[in-house]
């Protein structure tokens, strides 16, 4: 009974290894396809993070203290991006049914931190945002991104803290 | 004898016996408040909390300056923090603070402002942020994500030096940021005498004023509108007034060049609601709601008014707390119908404090007319606030100052 139950939460596991690395590639990329995601600290005084694709390239940023008002962002970065992983990337926004989701509401809690994602594809653009809580429409695609950018470029915030990024693909 | 003054100890309790406590205490011309904080997860240790206490102590108004509660009287913020033993459940009363060390972790409150997780690698200044919340304070910026997914992180106007809207603010440090740390501190139990404890070390060859006149305070809220969708169609039409005014009838000395001037107090609350609900079924729901409640109230209100050091010829305005506080006492009725219900009324019987804080907290400092030097009168907007209401017709709250006085010299 109990070699059984390794065996199928082996199984699982590996199931799970998979999903989380690389979802199924279905759809084609749309040629519009571009992704932009925010994340960090609510309090103004603190730099958040920014990765902006769009075509073959990602595009990271800072938003200093001083530009959160304006949401206006320091470029630190691009990076070149495969088809591959922009395929992965798009998998990802699919699989975690990005374009369909809604935001979730704001718990109250004060402080702590957001995400945000904004996708554009097949002439149609979704924003999400989620403040202070997991939410698998933005986070397992911010997961993906995060895997894409240098370590000092990542998206931090609070509800994937601790997880590691996902290799996408 | 300045030592020798009211000894209030209150707490800050809501009615769950479980939520964390903080004690407020006033002697003299001092008033400490005191967080009580328990950690405990995987980052929770004796550094912690020693970290953590050494935060909120260092941004502890009568240590940094900036704030004194109704100008006068020195807040200092303590807190006791303990580590929760293993395997031992939340100690009752303190606030039960999860410390991680997860990298990049930000510190959090939770809504209810007696929990939370907090960060190991926070700077003390964080942590007094977050204590602000264990204390009653909110935050003091919006952040607001556009459709577009711009995300915009803003601090509140008139909080851009305030802890609790600006990293590198102090508490309550700025004309709003002030207005809500006295609120809340003198709402628990503080207490403070601006006649015995405000020192002021220049000096004015001016002979303190008498002064007559009005000081008023207005705030209203309005909403009006319909909106309809696949449940069903919904109206409001709610109305809600409050005036007080503020009669000066003496004048009395006080520490000088400031002076205290002795005013009567008359409030009024009106207050009407209409809302309905249609839907297309009957299953006992709400249709209509509506009430009507009103009230007056009266009593004496003590003012300081004293001149600016840097011109004398213009003041602010402080005031001493009245005991017992001034209130309205408001009436009606709340007449609510269910579908398939017989209608019921009831009674509505409650107070609604004076806007005395408020109105102080709106007074800029006052300068005289330029063609009558001894005439000092005005109008200062305090809130406006805007809100998509029902149908997205606007939810409006308003206040203001105004005030109209003579400086009799």
């Amino acid at each position: 009974m109990t070699r059984r139950f390794g065996s199928r939460a082996a199984v699982a596991v590996a199931i799970t290894i998979i999903g989380l690395a690389a979802p199924a590639a279905g759809q084609p990329v749309p040629s519009d396809f571009a992704l932009h995601a925010e994340a960090g600290a609510r309090l103004p005084a603190v730099s958040v993070g920014r990765i902006d694709v769009a075509g073959t390239t990602a595009t990271t940023a800072v938003v200093p203290p001083e530009g959160r008002a304006t949401g206006t962002a320091t470029v630190t970065g691009t990076v070149p991006l495969a088809t591959t992983a922009l395929q992965c990337l798009y998998d990802a926004v699919i699989a975690a049914g990005s374009l369909a989701a809604t935001s979730p509401a704001d718990p109250g809690v004060h402080d702590g931190t957001y995400a945000v994602v904004r996708i554009t594809a097949g002439g149609a653009t979704h924003t999400l945002v989620a403040r202070n809580q997991a939410f698998a429409p933005i986070d397992d695609v911010i997961r993906r991104l995060n895997a894409l950018v240098p370590a000092g470029a990542q998206l931090h915030y609070n509800a994937i803290a601790g997880s590691p990024a996902v290799p996408c693909p | 004898m300045r030592g020798a003054g009211i000894l209030v100890a209150a707490v800050l309790l809501a009615p769950a016996a479980a939520r964390g406590e903080a004690s407020v205490r006033s002697a003299g011309c001092h008033t400490t408040v005191t967080a009580k904080i328990e950690i405990s997860g995987a980052g929770a240790s004796k550094t912690v909390a020693r970290r953590i206490r050494a935060g909120i102590q260092g941004c502890s108004p009568g240590k940094v300056g900036g704030y004194s509660l109704l100008g006068c009287c020195k807040v200092f913020t303590k807190a006791t923090v303990r580590v929760r033993r293993r395997g031992r459940g939340p100690r009752p009363g303190y606030n039960q603070i999860d410390i991680t060390n997860e990298a990049d972790f930000r510190s959090y409150v939770d809504g209810g402002q007696d929990s939370g997780k907090w960060s190991s690698a926070e700077d003390g200044e964080v942590y007094a942020h977050e204590t602000g919340h264990l204390l009653g304070l909110d935050d003091q910026y919006d952040d607001v994500t556009d459709a577009n997914g711009n995300t915009f992180s803003k601090t509140r106007p008139g909080h851009e030096m305030d802890k609790m809207g600006a990293k590198g603010g102090k508490l309550g440090v700025g004309a709003a940021a002030r207005g809500d740390l006295d609120r809340l501190l003198l709402d628990k139990g503080a207490r403070c005498n601006p006649v015995r404890c405000c020192r002021r070390t220049t000096t004015t060859t001016m002979p303190p004023a008498t002064w007559t006149g009005t000081f008023k305070y207005v705030y209203t809220d309005d909403e009006m509108g319909s909106a309809s969708d696949a449940a069903g169609s919904y109206t409001k039409n709610n109305h809600m007034r409050t005036e007080d005014m503020w009669t000066i009838n003496g004048t009395t000395a006080a520490m000088p060049p400031s002076v205290t001037v002795d005013t009567t107090w008359m409030g009024t609350f009106t207050s009407m609601t209409q809302e309905t609900t249609q839907r297309p079924f009957c299953i006992g729901q709400e249709t209509a709601r509506s009430s009507s409640s009103s009230g007056t109230g009266t009593g004496q209100q003590q003012f300081m008014i004293s001149p600016t050091d840097q011109d004398p010829n213009q003041y602010t305005i402080a005031y001493i707390p009245s005991t017992p506080l001034n209130r309205i006492h408001l009436t009606g009725s709340t007449h609510v119908e269910l579908c398939g219900v017989p209608p019921s009324d009831t009674a509505i019987d409650g107070y609604w404090d004076d806007g005395v804080s408020q109105l102080v907290n709106s007074l800029p400092v006052l300068a005289p007319d330029p063609g009558d030097p001894d005439h000092y009168a005005g109008r200062a907007p305090f809130t406006h606030i805007e809100m998509p209401g029902i149908g997205g017709a606007p939810h409006v709250t308003d206040s203001y100052a105004e005030w109209d006085l003579r400086r009799h010299r």
